[in-house]
C-alpha cells in the first residue's frame, strides 16, 4: 500500500456490521511528505487522509486494489498536524454492489470531526 | 502561453510532493498547468498508475499555482498557502500512468474572501482523465 506503514500506522480495529468498520491509527510524524508539505511547517495533505480511507477500505474489503471512481463530497473540516495529533480513528461504512462499494467515512478524536468522505470506490 | 515562472515561485509545496511541472496559461478566471509522471511521484502505485488521490493533488496545486501567479504579477514574492476544503463531484475516467503528461484546466465558478471554488478538468492528450469541483481555502 501506498501509505500504510509510511504516513499512518494501524493500531486495533473494531468490526461493526456488514461492510463497517473502525480502524484506530496513529499518524507517523516522519514520513517524508513533511519535507514537501510545507517546509518547517508540517501539515497533513488532506489527499492522504482520502488515500487512508482507501486503504481501510482495502484492509475491510481484502481487495488488493481499488480505486476511487467517484467523490460525490469530501469535507476537510479541521487542519491537521502530526505535531499535534497523533491518534485518529477511521470510520467506514460501506455496502457492496454490482460495480463495486459505496462508502461513508469518517475522519475524527475525541476532540475534532477532521474529515467526511463520501463515495464509490471499485477492484 | 505565459513567460516561464519557475514553478516555485508559484506554489508553497516541495518535493516530494510537487504535483505541478509548470503554469503554461493564465488568465483572471482560469489557469493551465502540466506534470509529467515520473518514476519517483509520491502517488505512484505498485502498478505505475498514478493513485487518484495524486490527480486530486494535482489539480488542487494548479489551482494554488493559478492564485500564486495572480499573486505574483501584484509583487507578491511568497506563494500563498492554500488548503483544500471540499473536493466535489470527482469523477475518475482512467488512471494515467508512469510517463504520462497530465495537462490540467482549472476554471473560477465563485471566489469570496480567501475561498475559491474551481472546477478542474485533466487530460493526457485528449482523453479526459478526471474532472472535479475543489473548494480551496487561502491561509490568511
Amino acid at each position: 500500500m501506498m501509505l500504510k506503514d509510511k504516513y499512518f500506522k494501524v493500531n486495533d480495529c473494531t468490526k461493526g456490521e456488514g461492510l463497517s468498520a473502525d480502524y484506530s491509527i496513529s499518524l507517523l510524524e516522519d514520513c517524508e511528505v513533511y519535507a514537501g508539505h510545507f517546509p518547517g511547517e508540517p501539515i497533513c495533505p488532506g489527499v492522504c487522509n482520502i488515500q487512508t480511507v482507501k486503504e481501510c477500505m482495502m484492509l475491510l474489503t481484502g481487495e488488493k486494489s481499488l480505486s476511487i471512481r467517484k467523490v460525490k463530497r469530501c469535507r476537510f473540516k479541521a487542519l491537521m498536524s502530526p505535531q499535534t495529533v497523533r491518534q485518529l480513528n477511521v470510520h467506514i461504512d460501506a455496502a457492496k454492489h454490482d460495480d463495486g462499494y459505496t462508502v461513508v467515512a469518517r475522519i475524527y478524536n475525541a476532540e475534532t470531526d477532521f474529515m467526511e468522505f463520501n463515495g464509490e470506490m471499485s477492484s | 502561453m505565459i513567460d516561464y515562472i519557475d514553478i516555485r515561485q508559484l506554489i508553497p509545496q516541495r518535493q516530494p510532493i510537487m504535483m505541478v511541472d509548470a503554469l503554461v496559461e493564465a488568465d483572471e478566471q482560469s489557469a493551465t498547468s502540466r506534470l509529467i509522471i515520473r518514476d519517483n511521484n509520491f502517488f505512484l502505485q505498485e502498478d505505475g498508475c498514478l493513485g487518484e488521490v495524486g490527480l486530486i493533488e494535482h489539480m488542487a496545486q494548479t489551482a494554488s499555482a493559478h492564485a500564486g501567479y495572480m499573486a505574483f504579477k501584484q509583487g507578491v514574492q511568497e506563494a500563498p498557502i492554500g488548503y483544500i476544503g471540499e473536493v466535489k463531484g470527482f469523477c475518475l475516467y482512467m488512471l494515467p500512468k508512469k510517463g504520462d503528461e497530465l495537462t490540467t484546466t482549472v476554471q473560477i465558478v465563485l471566489q469570496a474572501g480567501n475561498v475559491t471554488v474551481v472546477n478542474a478538468m485533466t487530460k493526457v492528450d485528449d482523453s479526459l482523465v478526471a474532472e472535479t469541483q475543489l473548494k480551496i481555502s487561502l491561509k490568511e
